[in-house]
């Protein structure tokens, strides 16, 4: 595990935690699905790049003492991490022209022919602000609190933002038809009557 | 957006699914899902983008295992240069020293660090004296001696474990099987044992868990440790199942009942009147006692 050693701020990082604990390993995973965003970052090896030197950025700044103070080192270091992907993402879109880069909606395109699954594609598709909500809970196994206290965002706000992550996801699959996972697509809450019929 | 489901709010519900909702909210939402069926269905469809989700964005390390995904495959955090970093933060070093160590303050990329590895401090050679000597000879005969004390210990628990890792994957094999989970679909405990009898050396008497709300199912066969096993499987009024796996041995020693963890499984395994015994189920740890409590108390002793 990690822990904090007598400096106040900062990390250490234990044997312990490069073997075992595999920290380093879900920050990754979450980067890649995070920075692949069919935009500004459309192909695997540029992702690579990016979340290496994203999360090399966040470790050195956790090491720092930078970031939210209190809480786990581990949220920390996503909290840093998803800081300075923002930052980035920023920069680029300024030199791309766009304002707003939260709740653009990036246009699927570069990525289409690639061996993405339809649900890597609908991810991507997210906003980001949606995108990282979702796989801060979901890939990165946060709870609620934690992902809302490393978003620097309200506990409503970011079950609104899963939620509403969540449907979009959902519609996106079920326009695309994708066969594979079939049953995503299922209508469920808008289901009436049921699957069986009585026959007499 | 999501039209808000009735009878359960949404972020009860994203809670359950996230697995952060306090266990007895999530009760109390599993008790409303029963009643409202359409909950459920919105809880289940929220698992399977989770599991979805997970399947799509594997981990790296695991990805780039079998494709050779080279230096940032690899299971560490960081690459070499940052390895050696960490390990001076722990040996209590200053990492500032080395050059382009910190991020810039506005935030562009990193120039990756050129410095090796330090080489170790050097150190005055330890004097030796005739103490240090001895311990220096005695080292591996106490070695042995501690390998031949705990080998005991170790072989009896690996042999409990063999058994209960086999029950608890007969129990991922065949409980969340919609088909086929019972070779004999079958509520009569009767009818089971003298199924079970046949098949199996000394078939155990498949026990009655009506008393903690668990309805027989039915059994079948699954492999144990070392002998074919019976399997008996229940039902509680969530449909949660449970299964039994009894095993004959050839005079085990008593043992207490034990809990393994097995991702969301908990198996109880124990040894009593020549069986081994596994319970298998998703429960809490003190459920899983009682209900192992119950099924000892109800055995013959022997």
């Amino acid at each position: 595990m990690i822990n904090i050693n007598a400096t106040p701020g900062r990390l250490v990082l234990t044997p312990k935690y490069e073997a075992a604990d595999n920290t380093g390993g879900l920050l990754r995973r979450f980067g890649l699905a995070v920075a692949r965003d069919n935009r500004f970052v459309c192909d695997e090896r540029s992702a690579r790049v990016l979340v290496e030197n994203l999360s090399r950025r966040a470790l050195l700044a956790a090491r720092n003492g930078e970031g939210p103070r209190q809480g786990d080192p581990r949220l920390r270091l996503f909290s840093l991490f998803i800081c300075f992907y923002r930052r980035h993402v920023r920069l680029a879109a300024a030199e791309d022209g766009a304002s707003d880069i939260a709740s653009h909606n990036y246009p699927s395109g570069a990525d289409s022919s690639d061996s993405a699954s339809p649900l890597e594609r609908a991810v991507r598709n997210l906003p980001l602000e949606l995108r990282e909500s979702l796989l801060l809970v979901v890939l990165g196994r946060f709870s609620h609190i934690e992902a809302a206290q490393a978003l620097d965002i309200s506990l409503a706000a970011l079950i609104d933002r899963l939620a509403r992550g969540r449907a979009m996801l959902a519609a996106e699959l079920s326009q695309a038809r994708a066969p594979s996972p079939h049953h995503l697509h299922r209508p469920v809450l808008q289901r009436s009557a049921p699957y069986l019929r009585l026959i007499k | 957006m999501i039209s808000a489901p009735r009878r359960a709010s949404i972020g009860n519900m994203l809670a359950y699914v996230d697995n952060c909702l306090p266990q007895q909210d999530r009760a109390a939402l599993e008790d409303r899902m029963i009643e409202y069926p359409e909950l459920k269905s919105q809880v289940d469809l929220w698992l399977l983008q989770n599991e979805a989700i997970r399947a799509a964005f594997p981990d790296p390390s695991l990805k780039a295992a079998s494709t050779g995904g080279g230096d940032f495959a690899r299971g560490s955090f960081a690459p070499d240069h940052m390895r050696w970093s960490l390990r001076t933060i722990r040996e209590g070093k200053e990492l500032d020293r080395r050059p382009h160590a910190a991020p810039g303050p506005t935030g562009e990329s990193l120039p990756v660090p050129l410095a090796a590895p330090l080489a170790p401090a050097r150190q005055a050679k330890p004097k030796r004296n005739a103490r240090a000597i001895a311990q220096w000879a005695l080292r591996p005969l106490a070695g042995a001696l501690a390998l031949w004390a705990g080998s005991a210990a170790v072989f009896s628990s690996d042999q409990s474990g063999a058994f209960a890792g086999a029950a608890t994957a007969a129990y991922r094999a065949f409980a969340d099987n919609a088909t086929h989970p019972v070779e004999i679909a079958t509520s009569d405990r009767d009818a089971l044992n003298k199924w079970f009898a046949p098949q199996i050396v000394r078939a155990a008497p498949v026990p009655d868990l009506a008393a903690s709300g668990l309805t027989l199912l039915g059994g079948r066969i699954a492999p144990g440790a070392f002998l074919p096993a019976g399997f008996a499987l229940y039902e509680n009024r969530r449909h949660e199942r449970f299964a039994l796996e009894v095993e004959a041995l050839d005079s085990p020693p008593q043992t207490d009942v034990e809990i393994r963890e097995s991702g969301a499984v908990l198996c109880a395994s124990w040894t009593e009147a020549g069986h081994s015994f596994a319970l298998i189920g998703r429960a809490s740890r003190t459920q899983m006692m009682a209900l192992a409590r119950l099924i000892r108390e109800g055995q013959p002793k022997g």
